[in-house]
């Protein structure tokens, strides 16, 4: 239940956009309390236009995970980060003109308290919404659904395990709910967590290199190993969880000529492995399972949740689910002591270090497996990140 | 306001004639902008009852989601709430269902009163403070057209409106056709629809 402090030594003030490259994918869990809110500004394609130096002109596709809240002061923080970023990153981000995807992981208010205010903000400029197509009767819910519906363009999609979305050179691949569960459920009664959208973002997802005069090929031994990735789980709780385990098998080595096989066709692959995972719904005991974060193996791990929460979150038993998937007990015999939740890559939203300041909101940069960045940007749930307050996580 | 009354549906060929040239969506965008009030309208609670949705229950404790009773927009055929009156609340699910049974017996709908607390309950509660369960002074069960209002909004929004007369030549065969047999095996775990 506590949200342990982080010894303020372990962070380097610093100049968050010098960090940042148009090849970096930049995952921002803003600080709204017990809700998500998630932007992630994706690495920079060309539009096709050549600016007046003859250069080619650059944009940053942009995704949308949820806009929710936990209190009425934080339901437009989300949509007010993006109206300021291109200030806030000395126009390093330029004015957002197109949200590539909206997703709506599911229709509880913490996840979707801030919609209705983005949607009006960004009319016409949403290119793609996606939600689990959970009908639920609530003031938000309804009013989202005639925002949407007097949007111009949109494209409206309701995803299952599996579906696979390229957008420049960085992959989506739904995780859940399996298509199974989707098919079982109802939308009356039932837990509308395990509706949930989670799904895993990986850049980048080119393998092939153009070699002149020769056919386009695959570049040597590179395989997903190698991408930045990150799974956002939303809400979804250990039965929806259980099916994507087995959605998406881990297929180990093995000396049989058919294992041989299949690992020569997939790169002895495990397609939820993870630098970070956002985890689901709020560090509550059913938001993971030991095996799930075994797989995923994250270098980080991202709690968003409340200082005081009504639930309790985080859980108990999910930090210690957290803490033992870190620790790999049984592999070093018992002999791995414990550590500070930080040091295995534990972090929570409404964090404080050890002078008692916010560490707010976590952003995280990355291109590829090696040399993830985690910032804190300073900020309480009410307020706007704070670049010139970022700090960057340093282990040692 | 009598809660019988099924939403109003806008005449998608009509809106689109008020506003020729226009695609229907656009049609429908600035017909709402013309009948939604402006955005700096006060916000006192208005009077009248209170449109409460269970929209969580977590280990005995329920969830509550509550706005003022909304009205219909008749120029897109939405339910419209005030989202800057919403009151969001939890309570022990136990005291939410003495309440809500209370209430239920009290109409003469014993078939609700022995059902438990679901997620998507819609209740309309007349009540002096909605986040108070003891001032609620009276509860009427609306979930089975609230949550059938919804599965319409998304329909609305995910599909093309129907024209008037395909939607009237679709209900006259659905009316046509033999009922189906009931099922006799139980194909789904999930709860039955209300």
């Amino acid at each position: 239940m506590a949200v342990p402090v982080v010894p303020k030594s372990r962070f380097a003030s610093a100049d968050f956009w010098s960090a940042v490259t148009p090849e970096h994918l930049l995952y921002f869990c803003l600080n709204v309390g017990d809700a998500d809110a998630q932007v992630l500004i994706l690495p920079a394609v060309p539009t096709g236009a050549i600016d007046a130096q003859g250069r080619q002109v650059l944009r940053r596709p942009v995704l949308v995970v949820d806009a929710g809240a936990s209190n009425p002061a934080s339901a437009t923080k989300l949509r007010r980060f993006l109206d300021g970023l291109p200030s806030a990153s000395d126009g390093r981000i330029p004015p957002i003109d197109t949200i590539d995807v909206v997703v709506a992981t599911h229709p509880h208010s913490d996840h979707i308290a801030g919609l209705p205010d983005l949607l009006d903000t960004y009319d016409g400029k949403i290119a793609e919404y996606w939600d689990p197509g959970y009908f639920h009767p609530t003031g938000t819910y309804f009013k989202i659904m005639e925002r949407l519906a007097r949007q111009t363009g949109v494209v409206y999609v309701q995803p299952t395990s599996g579906l696979r979305r390229f957008i420049g050179n960085t992959e989506v691949t739904v995780l859940t709910p399996s298509v199974g569960l989707r098919n079982r459920y109802d939308t009356y009664g039932v837990d509308i967590n395990n509706a949930s959208i989670s799904m895993r973002v990986a850049t980048p997802a080119g393998r092939a290199k153009f070699v002149p005069g020769q056919s386009w090929q695959l570049l040597d031994g590179v395989d997903e190993r190698h991408q930045f990735s990150l799974v956002l789980g939303a809400d979804s709780q250990t039965e929806s969880w259980s099916q994507a385990l087995s959605d998406f098998p881990q297929l180990v080595k093995s000396e049989s000529e058919i294992a041989k096989a299949i690992g020569a066709a997939t790169s002895d692959r495990d397609p939820l492995r993870a630098d970070v995972l956002k985890v689901a719904h709020h560090g509550s005991k059913k938001g993971v399972s030991y095996e799930l974060v075994e797989r995923m193996n994250p270098a980080f791990l991202i709690v968003s949740c409340a200082a005081t929460s009504g639930h309790g979150f985080p859980h108990t038993l999910n930090q210690h689910i957290l803490r033992e998937a870190k620790l790999n007990l049984a592999k070093s015999g018992g002999t791995h002591r414990p550590e500070e939740d930080h040091l295995r890559g534990v972090f929570y939203t409404s964090q404080r270090d050890s002078a008692d300041e916010t560490l707010g909101s976590v952003a995280v940069i990355g291109s590829m497996s090696s040399n993830v960045q985690l910032w804190r940007l300073g900020d309480r749930p009410g307020e706007l990140p704070n670049f010139a307050k970022a700090r960057r996580w340093v282990k040692s | 306001m009598d809660a019988t009354v099924p939403p109003q549906r806008v005449d998608i060929a009509q809106v689109v004639g008020e506003f020729q040239g226009k695609s229907p969506r656009r049609a429908l965008r600035d017909a709402e902008a013309v009948a939604e009030p402006p955005s700096h309208r006060p916000r006192e609670v208005p009077a009248g009852p209170w449109y409460v949705v269970i929209d969580d229950i977590l280990e005995g404790r329920v969830t509550l989601e509550a706005w003022p009773w909304p009205a219909v927009n008749p120029a897109t055929g939405y339910l419209s709430f005030d989202l800057a009156l919403t009151r969001r609340f939890m309570r022990e699910a136990e005291d939410v269902h003495r309440v809500v049974t209370e209430h239920r017996r009290a109409h003469e709908d014993e078939a609700a009163a022995s059902r438990p607390l679901r997620i998507g309950d819609v209740f309309e509660v007349s009540t002096t403070d909605v986040a108070d369960l003891s001032t609620w002074t009276d509860v009427s069960d609306h979930t089975r057209e609230k949550r059938a209002e919804a599965r319409a909004a998304l329909d609305a929004m995910a599909t093309q409106p129907l024209a008037t007369e395909q939607a009237e030549q679709l209900e006259r065969l659905a009316r046509e056709q033999e009922p189906e047999p009931e099922p006799i095996v139980q194909l789904s775990s999930a709860h039955p629809a209300v």
